[in-house]
């Protein structure tokens, strides 16, 4: 696949071809943002770590690369290339194609993502017609399935169906680039382990790149290479994850690590962020002067906020293997923390 | 079989307490008190309305539904003559209509927005607001005054006539009783397909790569269908009593005419009779829904599996 993209592409320049790159990718719904000017780049073998609170973009994202969004839904990209091809310039059939061999999603709710009216194992065939469907359903620990041809998804645990799901978005086809949009929010806590294990062991065997979206920064720095943090709409700040979470650079991130409990010491109270979810941000901004889209969505919750802050957004920088929004960035944490 | 009873006895002693008795009808100007006391006393109308009751009862245990006041016909042999006119009627103004509106509910929702799904949304709500009788006083009149010599207005005419003959004149009253059953049917349909969409199965199967077709085929239809059942069902029960108006309009000698036929003179063993069979005919449409929803949802199918439902 890689010599076709050097034959096929001669102006990438990066030598270690990115499987996936996002360049300025904007996705409205009715007019309304939901992702904005976001770039981002992911190689094989990779798992890049997309965290965010809810209504920040992550899964809209994820959507628009697989061009699976709801009606009413405009995506406007600088670029969106797929191992050399220019997913938004694709016919529907050839990017439908690609969904079906190239690219699998591990959804985020396994008790509704398959048809409730047909028996599991009829819905696994109609993905999967192989004679390794037995082998597959012993490797997720399943095989049982097999003895349940007439079962409906109702009769499955959550866990249950969540492997199933990997093994038809991800052993089965064996995709180049394996999307995983909080593939174990809706799990307890054991199952939860049993999908990360599944997913990195899928990842040492078959190498795929994988976009792991979650709320949850521990299996972040469990699981992911690198991790992007993404606020209303924008992605702030992006990096590796060792990077990451011992040097933040952006407010908000520092802000979650605050909030994580590994984080804060016995019997001080745990930080939470100050300010409104970006949801109701917009919600009471929608409400009031239309006007308030200059300036860093961070703006009003931020703790380090400067004037400027508010009047303009700042632009992303990079600084060593770390990408930033934020005007404050070049400072030392040091410094910002006397502020 | 409780509704059944609940329906006999309701129906008894309403008609017992209306006003009149089909002894005025019966006698007319011959009227006598000695003329009423004889005909009273051979139609077993001089007891108590308990005893007329519990005589009815055993007689219906029997099987027999008595006979009608007026011409001495087993009302049985009337339901006979009478209920398959009503029946094929109401089967095809349904079968019909609820394909159509089953057709234009589905392509109004894949077309969301579009000028056709707003033409299915109106055309619902229109036929839904416009009462049956004056929709078929209507139909008479077009067809029977300015656009003479196309389809009959009135009249039946048996299937021993011809086939095409009959048919023709099942047109008019089927298009008026069926409309309702259009309306409701696509705008139920158009709903739960548009519900069924914008769920996270329809997405996972799409970012498998589904093609359109299979999916709307495999998933979409299938699960939008669930709630249609019932819908469906309850239609069914609509045009029975819509019969009732339709076929007075349109002279058509089903069981709606002879309902309103023998509540009008107060034959009571006829006007027990019709109400039964409507009873029966709903309780069956009932069941043939549950039945259906058994067939189409495995969640159902479990519950009862593990008798779980009440019955």
């Amino acid at each position: 696949m890689n010599d076709r993209q050097a034959t096929g592409s001669p102006v990438t320049d990066p030598p270690p071809a990115d499987l996936l790159t996002v360049s300025d990718l904007h996705v409205d719904y009715a007019g309304r943002p939901a992702v904005r000017g976001v770039s981002l780049s992911l190689r094989r073998g990779e798992i890049l770590g997309l965290v965010g609170e809810s209504g920040s973009g992550k899964s809209t994202l994820c959507s628009a690369i697989t061009g699976v969004l709801p009606a009413g839904a405009r995506v406007r990209a600088a670029g969106l290339r797929f191992d050399g091809r220019e997913l938004t310039e694709l016919p529907p059939e050839d990017m439908r194609r690609i969904r079906a061999s190239r690219i699998g999603v591990v959804p985020q709710r396994p008790m509704t993502s398959l048809s409730p009216s047909t028996p599991v194992l009829r819905q696994m065939r109609w993905y999967h017609d192989g004679h390794d469907l037995a082998d597959l359903l012993a490797q997720v620990g399943l095989r049982a399935v097999l003895d349940r041809p007439r079962d409906h998804p109702h009769r499955f645990s959550g866990g249950q169906l969540q492997r199933l799901l990997i093994v038809l978005a991800a052993l089965a086809r064996q995709p180049d680039l394996l999307i995983a949009d909080e593939p174990t929010t809706t799990l307890d806590a054991t199952v939860q382990a049993q999908v990360l294990r599944l997913l990195l062991d899928l990842r040492d065997r078959l190498g795929p790149a994988i976009l792991y979206v979650t709320h949850d920064l521990a299996v972040v720095a469990q699981i992911c290479d690198r991790v992007g943090v993404m606020y209303a709409g924008r992605l702030v700040e992006s990096g590796p994850v060792s990077q990451i979470f011992t040097a933040p650079r952006h407010p908000y991130t520092r802000a979650l690590l605050a909030a994580l409990p590994a984080r804060t010491e016995r019997g001080r109270r745990l930080g939470a962020m100050p300010g409104h979810t970006v949801a109701e941000v917009t919600l009471s901004r929608e409400r009031g002067a239309r006007a308030g889209s200059a300036g860093c969505a961070f703006a009003p919750r931020c703790p380090v906020v400067l004037a400027r802050c508010h009047e303009e957004e700042p632009t992303p920088i990079t600084m060593g293997t770390d990408v930033v929004r934020c005007h404050r960035a070049g400072e030392t944490p040091e410094a910002e923390e006397d502020a | 079989m409780t509704t059944v009873l609940a329906v006999i006895s309701l129906v008894f002693v309403l008609l017992r307490l209306s006003p009149g008795s089909p002894l005025y009808t019966l006698l007319g100007f011959s009227y006598s008190e000695e003329g009423r006391a004889a005909v009273a006393e051979r139609l077993g109308l001089n007891a108590s309305i308990p005893e007329q009751y519990v005589r009815y009862l055993r007689q219906l245990a029997g099987g027999d539904l008595g006979a009608s006041v007026f011409s001495g016909q087993p009302v049985g042999e009337l339901l006979a003559q009478r209920l398959p006119v009503s029946l094929e009627l109401g089967l095809v103004a349904g079968a019909v209509w609820m394909a159509l509106g089953i057709l234009a509910g589905a392509l109004a929702a894949l077309r969301h927005g579009s000028p056709f799904d707003g033409l299915v949304r109106v055309t619902s709500v229109v036929a839904l607001s416009v009462p049956s009788f004056w929709l078929g006083l209507v139909c008479v009149l077009v067809f029977g005054v300015y656009i003479t010599g196309v389809l009959p207005v009135s009249g039946y005419v048996p299937i021993s006539e011809g086939l095409p003959e009959h048919l023709r004149g099942l047109v008019l009253p089927a298009f008026v009783l069926g409309l309702p059953a259009f309306a409701v049917v696509a705008r139920t349909f158009r709903g739960s397909v548009l519900e069924v969409l914008d769920r996270d199965y329809v997405s996972f199967a799409t970012s498998m790569g589904m093609s359109r077709r299979t999916l709307l085929a495999r998933v979409a239809m299938r699960n939008a269908a669930i709630p249609l059942v019932t819908v469906m069902g309850l239609m069914l029960g609509m045009l029975v009593s819509g019969a009732i108006l339709v076929e007075n309009v349109f002279g058509v000698p089903g069981l709606g005419q002879l309902m309103v036929d023998s509540f009008r003179r107060q034959d009571y063993p006829v006007a027990a009779g019709c109400c039964l069979a409507v009873a029966v005919l709903y309780l069956l449409t009932n069941l043939l829904v549950d039945l259906a929803q058994l067939a189409i949802d495995p969640r159902i199918r479990e519950g009862v599996l593990n008798g779980g439902r009440v019955r």
